[in-house]
């Protein structure tokens, strides 16, 4: 890895990634501030709820929406902090290398006494930085939230949940990478990635009311992090593990990919 | 006595698809030597270049730079190499000297001496982002990038291109002055005027094929040189054609173009009663524009 990389890349983006952790700064303090008057007219709410058709209330996973874990599952893990985190890593992840093609820096960048390898490395560890620090951000803005409207949620299960989507938000972005790398386009690899991440959810939510697709639910990264309301129950080791090993597959799939590809003049 | 060459182009041939890139390219450039690489815009001397630096992958031959395989990354090899691509592109939102300063991070290098003396030789205000530079500044930062580190082996893709002429002259003397350090200089361009007397050695590349590959002061001599000769009366042309080919008779004056000897021409001019004569020194571009006309027509 190489640290000049690693922090130019962080550099280039650093207004964006402040315009991310703002929008999700507001986004949970907003259903923070929210929570305390949904439980205050809790039996309002529950007949409102319960008149939700029932697909609806499965695709949100809204079991359990009035204690606090049940609440952010529903309101902020089952899409929008995945959404995030994905959409910032497919941003990342195609323009580590695309974005150098595209520019028609790499002409030079890829002269340099440094081996492909090492580039996407640092390309990819500032990727997984900006998660990491998105990930954090959500937790400890969280953490402090709660204590302030008196919600209950497991430190611990925070974490993991948070993780989980972190880590299958590097899935996307790693798809990204490996598309951009064999490309060289930008555009095309941040399409493939959303397109990717879509499909992925589409299959999530129509999962429980719909059994035609039931064979690849075991396959649905989307399903490993963040099916069973993660923030009650937790995730499971193995949920993470699988979301690493596919991580690091498609890293490893960009490598092997772009060692010897030509890069686009 | 010339040692191994610093670098060793051997059938490189490079083909994308069904496209042409090059084909069967092989030159050696000597350490101490500057060498032309010509070739009009499209005919390969980027692919070549390219190619040599492991940029794009070759698709049959060789190539050596400093006695190593430059086909495939070898970091201890792009470390004693400058490279300035034809279609240079920077990072904008830097300033030149961070841009530079970046760069020389990424070689491992402290060339912050190199850069502000390149930097005042060739005027070019470091402290300006280049998004603001135009041009010709932002090629100038290509330059220095190529040179900062003292290579031993520089690959220059149109250097001058975009340089005004008193920066171009600067360039040269920079060029002059690495030539003379022992550098060995692979430098292409489509106007052959500037290279002429910036190269030792030039090879015309054309549809992705060198078509020649000469000594400067060898190629000029052989070259057709022109002369009119003015007369007090219409000299008739049928007398020069066993000597050179005419190339039009206008009034008194007629015009040939003659290779190798000039003497009997001169001896059948005199004795038609020659006023005067005027000779002209062929330009490489009229060279380099006759070789590439023959190469499209054959």
């Amino acid at each position: 890895m190489n640290l000049a990389i690693i922090t130019k890349t962080l550099r280039d983006r650093w207004r964006s990634t402040l315009a991310w952790s703002a929008g999700l700064l507001a986004m949970i303090s907003l259903e923070l501030y929210i929570y305390p008057t949904v439980v205050k007219s809790s039996d309002a709410m529950k007949q409102y709820i319960d008149a939700f058709p029932d697909a609806l209330k499965t695709i949100f996973r809204m079991e359990d929406y009035f204690s606090g874990a049940g609440f952010l599952g529903t309101e902020l893990f089952s899409l929008m902090i995945p959404l995030i985190f994905i959409s910032v890593a497919a941003g990342r992840g195609s323009s580590a290398i695309a974005g150098e093609v595209e520019s028609g820096a790499a002409d030079i960048l890829f002269s340099l006494p440094l081996s492909r390898r090492k580039i996407l490395f640092s390309k990819i560890f500032a990727m997984v930085l900006e998660i990491l620090f998105l990930s954090t951000l959500t937790v400890i803005t969280i953490v402090i939230g709660a204590r302030m409207v008196d919600m209950e949620v497991s430190t611990a299960a925070l974490i993991t949940a948070t993780a989980a989507s972190g880590l299958m938000a590097l899935v996307f972005g790693s798809i990204a990478l490996v598309a951009g790398s064999l490309t060289g386009k930008r555009g095309v690899a941040t399409g493939l990635a959303i397109t990717f991440a879509i499909a992925a959810l589409l299959f999530y939510s129509l999962a429980p009311i719909v059994n035609t697709f039931d064979y690849l639910t075991p396959f649905n990264p989307m399903d490993w992090a963040i099916n069973g309301n993660p923030l009650s129950n937790g995730v499971s080791a193995l949920s993470l593990v699988k979301l690493a090993l596919l991580f690091n597959a498609f890293i490893a799939a960009a490598l092997l990919l772009f060692r010897k590809r030509d890069i686009k003049a | 006595m010339r040692h191994q060459p610093a670098i060793e182009l051997k059938n490189l041939t490079k083909r994308y698809g069904k496209d042409r890139g090059a084909e069967d390219i092989s030159f050696n450039v000597f350490a101490g030597e500057v060498f032309g690489f010509l070739g009009p815009n499209g005919a390969g001397k980027s692919t070549v270049m390219r190619t040599m630096l492991g940029l794009i992958e070759a698709t049959s031959g060789s190539s050596y730079i400093l006695g190593r395989d430059s086909l495939s990354h070898n970091s201890a090899l792009l470390a004693e190499v400058g490279y300035l691509p034809g279609a240079l592109a920077l990072y904008k939102n830097l300033t030149g000297r961070e841009y530079l300063k970046y760069i020389a991070r990424l070689r491992r290098v402290n060339c912050d001496s190199e850069v502000a003396s390149l930097a005042e030789r060739l005027k070019l205000d470091l402290d300006k982002h280049i998004h603001d530079l135009s041009k010709g500044n932002r090629q100038k930062v290509g330059v220095i990038q190529a040179f900062m580190h003292k290579p031993k082996v520089l690959i220059l893709d149109e250097p001058t291109s975009g340089l005004d002429p008193l920066i171009q002259r600067e360039f040269e003397l920079i060029l002059q002055e690495v030539k003379d350090r022992g550098a060995a200089v692979l430098l292409s361009s489509h106007v052959l005027s500037e290279v002429e007397h910036l190269a030792d050695r030039i090879a015309v590349i054309s549809e992705g094929k060198i078509v020649l590959n000469e000594v400067v002061s060898i190629l000029k001599a052989k070259a057709p040189h022109t002369i009119t000769f003015t007369f007090s009366h219409a000299p008739n042309p049928a007398n020069y054609s066993a000597f050179a080919s005419v190339i039009s008779l206008v009034g008194n004056s007629l015009t040939c173009s003659v290779s190798g000897s000039e003497a009997s021409l001169l001896k059948q001019a005199v004795s038609d009663g020659a006023l005067t004569v005027r000779t002209s020194e062929p330009s490489l571009d009229q060279i380099f524009l006759t070789l590439i006309d023959g190469e499209v027509k054959s």
